[in-house]
């Protein structure tokens, strides 16, 4: 242990110790207050109200109305994130290639008739979770987040030649994630266009009719199907679950797929 | 004592149980061993989300944080080195 | 001992862990040499915070558990929604830790792939070995 790591564990005791004692006096406010803050029992309240027209959203999940209807310019921008991460991963490595037949095959036969069979069953319990967004706890995110479960069973027991030889390559998944972005921008603006050609005042990201009369559909044959919410978690789902299947298969590429990455910068250079 | 209290308490001995494992992370030195308690530590965290009653939360904290980093980080180590120092 | 006293107890206790969890995930950023250890103990930080956003969203009603932000009833009355904003807990922190759960998801797969050509560079992970290297190669120059 040199002077270092001692100077270092002093100093993040005394933290600790500091922040303690303002938590335990309740110097940040009470510890579990009894009522919540103004602005979360509006939103609780405003949420699924049929008598108030212009504020609320028929989503009956209080968190997928924030996501996407209250603060829908932040779920936006988180998108944009998520695509800059994967071009940024793509940048790093870039120069590969894809080689067909190296490598291992997989796990045994038992293990991938068992995957076989649970396969499709994830799949379409992850799109189930996404559609349902605005009736149960669900929504964009988290159908895709259970949907890429199966793709990384597919890596990791059959193994990535596996899905070259379903046609799945890189460029293809790339190119449904644009679609998916662009389809988010698409129907953020649609109201906003349908407004500019008849007349009326319209804003962008607008579910429910404000001070006029054009609105997203809100009813489907007798449940509620909250307008663009429905909409954008759809296309949210295809995000996700095709961004993180790319990102998987980028690094789980092999060697002699990588070792085309020196020579590409030494001749660009 | 009514059993009323019976959350709360889980939700004690649930956090001071994170707190071991996270020491226990920073000590080991065999790469692939830290990152199965770094997954241990995500499931007492999801539990700790159920409680304070977020389900949002628990459907999407699962798949990513038991699913999707430590594969990632698995074959990571694969590629490098498994033990440090 | 009221009821009401060891629940606050008890959620103080969970507080002051989770700012103990956040020490020692940075004690293991800082001091560690190993550029995967720095990684796990990062993704380790990033959820001690997202979890300590929740749990100021919580509530305290004197004899029932507080129920999650979701409206159950249809169709629906008045009285319904006022017994929800009653009972229900906050759902702004939610809507914020699910956007900060993919953004840290996103940059630990970045940073997972800058590690991967940083060992194809230079041979190593370990930081102390890497910096002798590269003051020995501006040495020869």
């Amino acid at each position: 242990m040199n002077r270092k790591d001692i100077a270092l564990g002093l100093s993040l005791a005394f933290m600790v110790l500091a922040i303690s004692i303002v938590i335990s006096i309740e110097g940040i406010g009470p510890i579990i207050p009894i009522d919540i803050r103004g602005l979360g029992a509006s939103y609780l309240w405003n949420s699924y109200n049929p008598w108030n027209t212009t504020l609320t959203s028929f989503s009956l999940n209080a968190v997928t109305a924030i996501i996407w209807d209250y603060r829908g310019l932040d779920t936006f921008y988180e998108t944009a994130v998520l695509f800059a991460s994967i071009v940024a991963i793509l940048m790093v490595l870039r120069g590969y290639i894809e080689v067909k037949g190296l490598g291992a095959k997989g796990l045994s036969d038992i293990t991938k008739t068992a995957t076989k069979i649970i396969l499709p069953l994830i799949v379409t319990y992850g799109f189930a979770t996404a559609i349902h967004g605005q009736l149960t706890p669900g929504g964009g995110f988290q159908g895709g987040a259970i949907a890429v479960v199966a793709s990384s069973l597919i890596i990791a027991v059959l193994s990535i030649e596996y899905l070259y030889g379903l046609g799945i390559s890189s460029s293809k998944l790339m190119l449904l994630r644009v679609f998916g972005f662009l389809g988010i921008i698409a129907t953020s603006i649609s109201l906003a266009i349908i407004g500019m050609l008849i007349g009326v005042n319209t804003y962008i990201f607008q579910n429910m009719a404000k001070e006029n009369s054009l609105s997203m559909p809100i009813n489907f044959l007798d449940t509620t199907l909250a307008g663009s919410i429905f909409i954008f978690n759809l296309f949210e789902f295809i995000i996700v679950f095709s961004g993180l299947t790319f990102a998987l298969m980028m690094l789980t590429i092999r060697e002699k797929e990588l070792r085309n990455i020196d020579t590409f910068v030494e001749e660009y250079e | 004592m009514t059993s009323s209290i019976i959350p709360y308490l889980v939700i004690v001995y649930t956090s001071i149980l994170s707190v071991f494992i996270s020491y226990l992370v920073v000590k080991e030195r065999d790469l692939l061993i830290a990152t199965l308690l770094m997954l241990a530590q995500g499931v007492s965290y999801t539990l700790i989300y159920y409680l304070l009653m977020a389900p949002d939360l628990v459907i999407t904290y699962i798949p990513v944080s038991v699913g999707v980093v430590p594969l990632l980080l698995f074959l990571l180590i694969k590629r490098t080195e498994r033990f440090e120092k | 001992m009221s009821e009401e006293y060891i629940i606050s107890l008890a959620f103080r206790t969970a507080m002051i862990s989770f700012i103990f969890n956040i020490a020692v995930a940075l004690y293991g950023i800082f001091s560690r040499p190993s550029l995967i250890k720095k990684l796990l103990c990062l993704i380790i930080f990033a959820d001690s915070i997202n979890i300590f956003a929740i749990f100021i969203g919580f509530r305290y009603i004197p004899s029932l558990y507080p129920s999650p932000p979701i409206l159950s009833d249809i169709p629906t009355t008045v009285k319904d929604i006022q017994n929800f904003v009653t009972v229900s807990v906050d759902p702004l922190p939610q809507a914020l830790v699910l956007t900060a759960i993919v953004i840290g998801l996103a940059s630990s797969m970045f940073l997972i792939s800058l590690i991967l050509m940083y060992y194809r560079h230079y041979g190593t992970t370990d930081i102390h070995v890497s910096e002798e290297a590269e003051k020995y190669e501006e040495d020869i120059e």
